[in-house]
């Protein structure tokens, strides 16, 4: 369990450090927001335009899947929380902004880019709905619509794995890029079930918390490196999805 | 109601953050095993700690993982403070989460120095106990005179204690040392800079700052995380 718990992540973070890096000086104490954002978005977009070898991509990917998990946790966070909905639309914004930057990671071809945008928007999209299912039938957690909405997840995880496939179906086999997103799907599922709160004075988030580690080590240590070899050893790199 | 719950927290937190304390100072790292998680084997992790005796490299990944748990516990622990509405308990549970995640990472650091592993993880835990206090503090930031740039000095200065305490162990060069003490310093701000986005207005207390600024500087915490981890783990590899 300590391997699962804590496994390799230190490369992209330190990718995304030297992203950013020029900033931290002269930001450290700015209440500019804008311009931080603006900065990590503009290094974000000019390092995805640079032709990058298997490491560099491989670190890249980690930290936006690594994003990816983190906002839709938070997305998660503030709906079964109950905070004001700036939060959800904002995690939204940002799981949507990081899914365009995946895409952009992973291909030069616009056609390309749009396809795979649009495919995670859509995963993202079946995530949410699962989220405000699960928060609509909290006196009801059994109810079909709950194991409805999280079919319907699993459907587009499958399809994202297909297409993960075809990007390299040497690499990536259809049996493995299904088991890791399913895998994936069924950990964040796991881990709104429980951020639900089940008692008003009483709520747990041990698990969520676990579950929320794991998901992200899933995504760094397994799935960026497995599409950062596919995308780098595939002659085609511009029929990502 | 939001002043009652901060207090309310803050003693839930402020105890079990001195309870580490004491902990810390009492215990060795095998007999905090137990606090990894149910999951976790003790015999397994003691025979991965033995098994990698001489060889600490395999220790970097845990103690990344480590601090960046800590710091997603501590930001989902900070947010719900302020607006979570579906539980009154979230600052105990959340307690014990803080207080596992900054007991874990004392177990890392003292497989490789038990007398360091344990003082830089009281620093720590001092540290997060400051950031409590700016926390706890906020609701009062809207009157005039407060004193949050008083609150914001105590934390920074716990996060120079932790950039003193790596310092003083390593052979680095002035230069070096300066770029550690400004990882800290920013560390601690990127914290602030996002707590201060996703608190309540001053003249409205039902909606945030400004929730994406927040998310950002979140997510400039958690990179700046990962490098304080790696430097810890570097200074403690080297002992």
């Amino acid at each position: 369990m300590i391997n699962c718990v804590f496994n390799p992540y230190k490369k992209w973070l330190l990718t995304g450090l030297l992203a950013i890096a020029p900033f931290l000086a002269i930001e450290a104490n700015s209440d500019d927001s804008s311009n931080l954002s603006a900065s990590i978005k503009h290094v974000s977009r000019s390092r995805s335009s640079h032709r990058e070898g298997n490491k560099e991509l491989r670190f890249r990917l980690e930290l936006l899947l690594d994003n990816q998990t983190v906002y839709f946790h938070d997305y998660a966070f503030s709906v079964l929380g109950g905070f004001p909905p700036e939060f959800a639309i904002e995690n939204d914004a940002h799981l949507r902004q990081n899914a365009a930057a995946i895409a952009e990671a992973t291909s030069s071809d616009p056609i390309a880019i749009a396809q795979a945008t649009a495919l995670l928007i859509a995963y993202i999209t079946a995530g949410e709905n699962y989220v405000n299912i699960v928060n609509a039938t909290l006196d009801d957690p059994t109810n079909p619509i709950v194991a409805a909405a999280l079919q319907q997840w699993l459907d587009v995880s499958d399809q994202v794995a297909a297409a993960l496939h075809q990007l390299n179906p040497k690499v990536i086999s259809l049996n493995e890029a299904q088991r890791l997103l399913t895998s994936y799907t069924l950990l964040l599922a796991d881990m709104v079930n429980n951020l639900a709160p089940t008692s008003f004075n009483n709520p747990d988030f041990t698990r969520a918390s676990e579950l929320y580690i794991q998901a992200q080590i899933l995504t760094t240590e397994e799935l960026a490196p497995l599409i950062a070899k596919a995308v780098t050893k595939s002659k085609h790199r511009r029929r990502f999805f | 109601m939001t002043l009652r719950i901060f207090n309310q927290t803050k003693k839930w937190l402020l105890a079990s953050v001195l309870a580490l304390t004491f902990q810390c100072y009492q215990a060795e790292a095998s007999e905090d095993l137990s606090t990894l998680g149910q999951e976790i084997s003790a015999e397994a992790f003691t025979g991965r700690i033995h098994r990698h005796k001489n060889k600490h490299q395999d220790l970097e990944d845990p103690t990344i993982f480590a601090f960046l748990k800590l710091t997603e516990d501590f930001h989902d622990t900070i947010v719900s403070l302020f607006w979570n509405s579906t539980s009154s308990g979230v600052g105990s549970s959340y307690s014990h989460i803080i207080t596992d995640d900054i007991q874990r990472i004392g177990v890392i650091l003292t497989a490789f120095n038990p007398g360091d592993g344990t003082e830089f993880t009281n620093l720590l835990a001092s540290y997060i106990s400051a950031g409590i206090d700016y926390v706890v503090g906020i609701p009062s930031f809207c009157l005039d005179p407060n004193n949050q740039n008083e609150l914001i000095s105590r934390w920074q200065a716990a996060g120079r204690l932790l950039a003193n305490f790596v310092i003083a162990r390593s052979s680095i060069s002035e230069a070096k040392a300066d770029h550690i003490r400004n990882l800290f310093f920013a560390w601690t701000n990127a914290q602030i800079n996002y707590i201060d986005n996703a608190a309540p207005q001053c003249l409205d207390f039902f909606s945030p700052v400004d929730p994406s600024a927040s998310i950002d500087f979140y997510t400039r915490a958690r990179i700046l995380t990962a490098e304080v981890a790696i430097v810890v783990f570097k200074t403690f590899n080297a002992l």
